[in-house]
């Protein structure tokens, strides 16, 4: 290696810029997508949850509910990761205070800079153990008063993974927590109504997925394969302003349809049905449209069945309204698939919550299934999607208002035909 | 209300193609190793069982279940909602030559497209944790498989704390006598790839690079990151490459938060610009992390990048069968503090690389220049390399008995984009 470069110390000396630290220093501005007003709004709504659930502090650790509550926005959070690198990033609330504490790694003093509105962190060295990790935040939490009575953790949250979720449940208790409680359900339910802020944007996200689809006809003829179909719609939604889905989008001919199956290397052919599932996306906001499209002429009787499952759409949009029971819903979807004749091709049909995600996975915790009839009333402001599964290739989505369910697709309720 | 409708006869209900026609019953899986390879995964897992005294493992990890027999899914319910738990896994035992997988009905049709599983167990959709988890040991018990010790994946995402618990307490309470974590047991059968592995390790480093030359023809001062990204992963795509376990992105500006989404941020003159990628082929991955300045960079920043990127090479030279962890990492630091660069050290390391489904695609093994890491590479063990002195470079590497191959062709300095 004699003959190897070296820098001067004049050359490296007008190095020492860029960098984690020395980014810090400079401290930009967060790019939030909401006002500062709406994340204290959020704060005061989970702090008045934590009172009704008798929890004090809350370690929050799910990323939708870390970007919802301060809007950090993180690629790596280290969900299924070597056990060298134990996902110990979270957001510590506490009851009777109004300001948030987040724990990271010093890896990512940039990102939460440029994302997140938390001003108190406390940094990790990114190499530091478990152990050292939790004494660490124990050690602040203990600090502040923030210990001592029942601390609420997510455990239906995929981060962090069980090994390390319990060595936090340990630590808490060991430093002086009375108890741990899984808050999962109540954390969700907070952001279970959303703002018209968060409405534009899933709206933005549905009109990002409807380019998915305008752009459909001309992306899909038989030869090309899933995954260059898949790759030509990311680009199309990207080009629109869409960002990356929390999940793989749903893009698989006719040969067998698994519904959670990733796009794959099988060329498309005449005559397959294809599933075209576009996830729209904007400022982490999600939305889904589904529909069919049919290379070839398909049976009459396929396209009969598309116009009529279609009409279920507007039943939605008729009685789906605020304040409406969603059994009496169910019900009156029922009667119109028995009416029509379909109700025996039931797959599956009901409506799953949509909003803010992340990998792994977009299905947020409302759920109704229309042949159970779920219980309980639509909430207005409640944005949910509804998958017409009666045999048939079918999603779209609602805001739940006053009056009626607007859906937000464009996209006509029928079978595309590509010929 | 009332919804004026045409109505499906029963003749027109009996010629509606079903989406179940559409798909044969139980199509062929296609699994991309032969039957004897996953044979041979899963004899090694079970002498290191039966080295641990472990009667039997829950894997659960999606890169695990994908190894043992191929399963290969976009959703796991991974962080979805409470009404339907997680509950795919597959157990392994100690005495028996298959494997059992459980799973919803709605996945009949992908596990019989994507698994060489046979023995697999449908759980009812609907149910809590508990009674999932009942269901499960009244299959397992029926088999003879609940004696002795059970390990489980505890540091895998899946299944989250609350349902891997009631999977705990179910075993303990069906005549199992301990639960441990088994991650770092189930992790090491695939730390050393086959050949065949690595084929498609060198089919996901091309794919890589093709992201990298879509990119750079794309990139010019007025782009935005996310534009940029949108050709990369089209190209990928075209290539026959697949959907990463962590999202591929352009990261540019002056803060580079290289965790972050590529954003719509318009890159400038003068700006370093990041493509932080990975090809992806049958679910195997390849890295690639470049660095391109739009403009004219610096003399000493391109200098910079040409000393670093030497040591990508002299990763290939020194990491080799046998050669402990600690020994390239002193290679390399000595090398840096040659070259006048160590104090500009943030990381440099690298990780097992391989396997990988969404949210990450890390694997187990882990060496860095700041720790004193125990442990040798082995013949064919599949590693990264980063090197973060004010740079960001990374590359993957297949270990061989001479030297490392390193799987990029792409060039390592910091690129002109002019």
């Amino acid at each position: 290696m004699d003959d190897q470069e070296k820098l001067s110390p004049e050359e490296l000396e007008s190095l020492h810029v860029g960098g984690q630290a020395a980014i810090a220093p400079n401290t930009p501005k967060p790019d939030l997508p909401f006002s500062r007003d709406e994340y204290a709004d959020r704060l005061r709504r989970f702090r008045e949850v934590m009172a009704q659930e008798q929890v004090d502090l809350l370690y929050v650790t799910a990323p939708d509910s870390m970007g919802y509550l301060h809007g950090y926005s993180n690629r790596y959070l280290k969900g299924h990761s070597s056990t060298r690198f134990p996902p110990f990033t979270g957001t510590a609330i506490h009851i009777d205070h109004d300001h948030m504490i987040h724990f990271d790694s010093d890896n990512e003093v940039a990102l939460l800079f440029a994302t997140s509105l938390v001003e108190d962190i406390v940094f990790i060295p990114d190499l530091a153990s478990l152990d050292e990790a939790l004494s660490m935040i124990m050690g602040r939490l203990s600090a502040e008063g923030w210990l001592g009575g029942t601390v609420g953790m997510e455990f239906w949250s995929h981060v962090p993974n069980r090994a390390v979720s319990e060595l936090f449940e340990a630590a808490f208790l060991d430093a002086g927590a009375e108890k741990v409680v899984d808050f999962s359900r109540a954390a969700r339910s907070v952001r279970r109504v959303k703002s018209a802020q968060e409405i534009a944007y899933i709206e933005e996200a549905t009109r990002i997925a409807d380019a998915g689809h305008q752009a459909a006809k001309d992306i899909l003829r038989p030869g090309i394969t899933e995954l260059e179909a898949y790759g030509e719609l990311i680009r199309i939604m990207t080009q629109e302003g869409g960002e990356p889905p929390a999940m793989c989008d749903g893009v698989m001919g006719g040969r067998y349809l698994s519904w959670h199956g990733f796009p794959t290397r099988r060329p498309l052919e005449h005559g397959d049905l294809v599933m075209w599932e576009p996830y729209g996306v904007y400022n982490r906001y999600h939305s889904t449209i589904m529909r069919g499209y049919y290379l070839g002429e398909p049976p009459a009787e396929l396209v009969k069945l598309y116009q009529i499952a279609g009409k279920a759409y507007d039943i939605i949009e008729d009685v789906g309204k605020a304040g409406a029971s969603i059994p009496e819903v169910c019900r009156e979807l029922k009667r119109f698939y028995h009416g029509a004749g379909i109700w025996g091709l039931n797959e599956w049909c009901g409506g799953i919550e949509l909003g803010l995600s992340f990998p792994p996975d977009w299905v947020a915790e409302f759920v109704w299934d229309v042949e159970e009839e779920t219980e309980g009333v639509f909430l207005e402001n409640q944005v949910t999607y509804y998958m017409n599964g009666v045999n048939t290739l079918y999603c779209d989505v609602y805001v739940i208002e006053k009056e009626r369910a607007r859906r937000l697709s464009k996209i006509p309720l029928e079978l595309f035909v590509i010929n | 209300m009332k919804v004026e409708s045409e109505r499906l006869s029963a003749q027109e209900l009996e010629k509606v193609p079903r989406l179940n026609e559409i798909r044969p019953a139980t199509p062929k899986p296609e699994v991309p190793f032969t039957r004897e390879e996953f044979k041979g995964r899963l004899d090694r897992i079970r002498r290191l069982m039966d080295q641990e005294k472990i009667d039997l493992v829950l894997v659960s990890g999606p890169d695990s279940m994908y190894y043992f027999h191929g399963y290969n899914a976009r959703y796991y319910r991974g962080h979805g909602p409470t009404a339907d738990p997680p509950i795919a896994c597959t157990a392994i035992h100690v005495d028996h030559d298959f494997l059992i997988h459980f799973d919803y009905p709605m996945e009949e049709i992908l596990l019989a497209g994507t698994s060489i599983a046979e023995e697999i167990r449908y759980l009812p959709e609907g149910e809590p944790p508990q009674q999932l988890a009942s269901a499960m040991m009244r299959e397992l018990k029926s088999e003879g498989w609940l004696k002795g010790l059970v390990g489980m994946e505890l540091a895998s995402h899946l299944p989250n704390p609350l349902v891997s618990r009631a999977i705990t307490s179910a075993f303990l309470e069906n005549g199992a006598e301990k639960v441990l974590d088994a991650t770092g047991l189930i992790r090491s059968v695939r730390r050393v790839k086959s050949s065949q592995e690595i084929e498609y390790m060198k089919e996901a480093a091309r794919i890589c690079d093709t992201g990298h030359r879509a990119g750079r023809q794309m990139l010019q001062a007025g782009v935005t990151e996310t534009e940029v990204v949108a050709e990369i992963v089209r190209e990928m795509y075209r290539e026959g490459g697949e959907t990463p376990g962590i999202v591929n992105a352009v990261v540019s500006g002056p803060y580079l938060h290289l965790h972050g989404w590529s954003t719509r941020r318009e890159i400038r003159r003068g700006d370093i610009v990041v493509f932080d990628l990975a090809g992806v082929f049958n679910r195997y991955h390849a890295t690639a992390v470049r660095s391109y300045f739009v403009g004219e960079p610096r003399p000493e920043l391109s200098k910079l990048y040409r000393i670093v990127g030497r040591s990508m090479d002299v990763v290939s030279d020194v990491a080799r069968v046998g050669k402990p962890f600690g020994e390239v990492c002193q290679v390399l630091k000595d090398y840096y503090i040659q070259t006048g660069v160590w104090e500009l050290y943030e990381w440099a390391g690298g990780f097992e690389f391989g396997i990988g489904f969404p949210p990450d695609s890390m694997g187990e093994t882990y060496w860095t220049l700041e720790e004193d890491g125990e442990g040798v590479f082995d013949q064919n063990e599949t590693t990264t390399f980063y090197a973060q002195l004010n740079t960001q470079i990374a590359d993957t590497y297949v270990i061989g008995r001479d030297g490392s191959m390193r799987l990029s062709r792409i060039p390592d300095e910091l690129i002109v984009v002019d």
